[in-house]
């Protein structure tokens, strides 16, 4: 038998509800403690030393100086970094804070939350993330393929597929076209539609594919839905708050000098 | 030649739906936003029977699924065991429309009949009752059916006509017949001299096939692409829709521990940069432009080389479901207006 794989599940901003998903899919669960050793979780442990770990799993977005300090931390002493979750990935609701008026900004960082960052982070402008559980909250098939790909010594694959995909095979009829806004045409898949499935549109909580074609979208939006342009920047601030839509270019330069910032 | 009464189309699928072999029922029916698709009769038996226009979806699921499970695989002390999966469910696909009918002939053409034999695929035709409905009209302004020579019933067991007192009832094959010759049928259908009249309408979506495969190939590098696919979202919507499209890739879904591994056969759209990678990262068909040429030149083009049949039926399905509204009968068009410029 193998050695047993460390893991270590961290939670920084968020609502722990992805990590909760991770336990409640019992039966992959149990399986998956014959490979792994759960070393640190504040969910479902007592003591949580700090120790070299094989995959680091960390959810929620970063908000302040002292978090950022504790990721790099995390990164330094793990093999495997997955983000986990919306908020990790592109910050999700506690992000919206990112598009307030400057003044009401002023207002709550400087007299409530002292150590913040003006700007709401993900993981990826801070440190390199290895793989991506994407969702909100994350679905837990999707996350245990992730594992087991790595528990095998594979490499999981960037799921590029539209939700589009999945949509149709569940047999919806395109929200598009009767004129309802829905992002999935440029939306991460790998969720099984569900929300376009049970009525609902596609609010793109996975993030937006990159290379996606954003610009043909916000054209379908103007032309079928009506939409002005604030009204679709609204739309796709929902989940993907950290880097608007489209900006990975300049994101890496972020993550540099932050990086500086950290180390200086 | 039989009659079936309008009043006793439900007695009739009721009928099938009781048969020795306790064969499924597979029934055209609305969903509740109005998309119709195909689904069990048993499941959706209060619903009303779509049997005129254009289904939305075809019933292509149910002899190419989305996921299949074509091998599993175990790992013992010092071996792997591994076992092929075959398939061999058995149904009655009522009302399938003369589209995805030639769509299927089309898919037997490709998956049985050139170089490897899909063995799934071959157990599922060879499983299914098809019973169709005849198109008497051109069912909705984008379908092009007429000009491919679609429109036409071929390859079914039973056939259905509407007239004006329900359904002309005819066979296709031996199967067809003793289905119809069975004590629960035989009693719903009266004996009638009459004959369906010969299909002839003309679709309003007007396609020239006409030496398409010159056409394309000579205008391969055509400006028509760049401009067409600027808009395209590579959403897939198409290629799921498409009741002949059936390119595929084949993963393995590792399992926890190393038994109950599967391999599975899922299926692909030329639209997504996986289908075209190789070498973990390269993708040599990434642009949006050699992606739609692949799509309308493996309709077209490609087809009628390999398979000596065009693979578009004519359904305009994927005409109705892009949301840039990207239109193949307009490339089509517009390339042959370019012809030669």
């Amino acid at each position: 038998m193998k050695e047993k794989l460390k893991i270590g599940i961290f939670s920084f901003t968020s609502c722990e509800g992805c990590e909760l998903t991770i336990f409640e899919n019992s039966e992959e669960f149990t399986k998956m403690l014959n490979y792994v050793d759960i070393v640190n979780s504040r969910l479902i442990k007592e003591k949580n030393p700090e120790v070299n770990l094989d995959i680091a799993i960390v959810e929620g977005s970063i908000m302040s100086k002292k978090e950022a300090e504790e990721l790099v931390k995390i990164r330094e002493r793990s093999k495997i970094l997955i983000s986990l979750g919306t908020c990790a990935g592109s910050g999700c609701v506690q992000a919206l804070r990112n598009f307030f008026s400057d003044r009401l900004k002023k207002k709550i960082i400087k007299e409530a939350q002292t150590e913040a960052f003006e700007k709401v982070k993900a993981l990826d402008e801070i440190v390199k993330v290895d793989y991506y559980a994407r969702g909100c909250p994350i679905d837990a098939d999707d996350f245990y393929r992730i594992i087991k790909l790595i528990i095998n010594n594979q490499i999981p694959r960037r799921y590029d597929v539209a939700v589009c995909k999945e949509c149709k095979e569940n047999e919806n009829s395109c929200l598009l076209i009767k004129g309802i806004p829905c992002l999935g045409p440029v939306a991460y898949g790998g969720c099984k539609a569900i929300c376009v499935t049970k009525g609902s549109y596609c609010a793109a909580c996975r993030g937006v594919i990159r290379n996606s074609n954003v610009d043909s979208l916000r054209n379908v939006l103007k032309d079928r839905c009506k939409l002005s342009d604030k009204e679709i920047n609204e739309l796709f601030q929902q989940y993907n708050n950290v880097r608007g839509v489209r900006e990975i270019k300049k994101l890496i330069k972020v993550k540099e000098q932050l990086r500086q910032d950290l180390y200086a | 030649m039989f009659l079936l009464k309008k009043q006793n189309l439900r007695n009739f699928i009721d009928a099938l739906s009781q048969n020795e072999a306790k064969l499924k029922v597979i029934v055209p029916i609305q969903k509740d936003d109005g998309t119709i698709y195909y689904d069990e009769y048993e499941k959706n038996k209060d619903k009303e029977i779509i049997i005129e226009g254009r289904t939305d979806f075809s019933p292509k699921k149910y002899f190419l699924p989305e996921i299949e499970e074509i091998a599993n695989f175990e790992k013992s002390e010092n071996e792997v065991i591994i076992k092929e999966v075959l398939n061999n469910e058995k149904r009655i696909i009522f009302g399938i429309r003369p589209c995805d009918l030639n769509a299927l002939l089309f898919l037997d053409e490709v998956l049985i009949k050139y170089m490897y034999p899909d063995k799934n695929y071959e157990a599922r035709r060879k499983n299914t009752i098809l019973i169709a409905i005849d198109c008497l009209e051109a069912c909705n302004k984008s379908c092009f059916c007429s000009y491919l020579g679609t429109n036409i019933a071929k390859g079914y067991d039973i056939c259905l006509t509407k007239i004006k007192e329900g359904f002309l009832v005819r066979e296709g094959s031996n199967i067809g017949k003793n289905l119809l010759e069975k004590d629960g049928i035989r009693k719903i259908l009266e004996k009638t001299d009459k004959e369906p009249k010969q299909i002839s309408f003309e679709c309003k979506n007007k396609i020239n096939v006409e030496k398409i495969e010159e056409l394309l190939e000579k205008n391969f590098e055509s400006k028509v692409w760049q401009e067409e696919a600027e808009r395209c979202l590579n959403c897939t919507s198409c290629t799921q829709v498409c009741p002949s499209c059936y390119c595929f890739y084949v993963k393995d879904e590792l399992g926890f521990d190393d038994k109950k591994s599967r391999r599975l056969k899922c299926l692909d759209s030329c639209f997504l940069d996986r289908f075209s990678r190789i070498s973990r990262d390269f993708v040599f068909r990434k642009s949006n432009k050699a992606k739609l040429r692949q799509f309308v030149c493996h309709n077209f083009y490609y087809s009628l080389v390999r398979n000596k049949m065009i693979k578009c039926v004519g359904c305009g399905r994927c005409i109705d479901v892009c949301p840039v509204k990207i239109n193949i009968v307009e490339i089509i068009k517009k390339i042959r207006g370019y012809d030669g410029k």
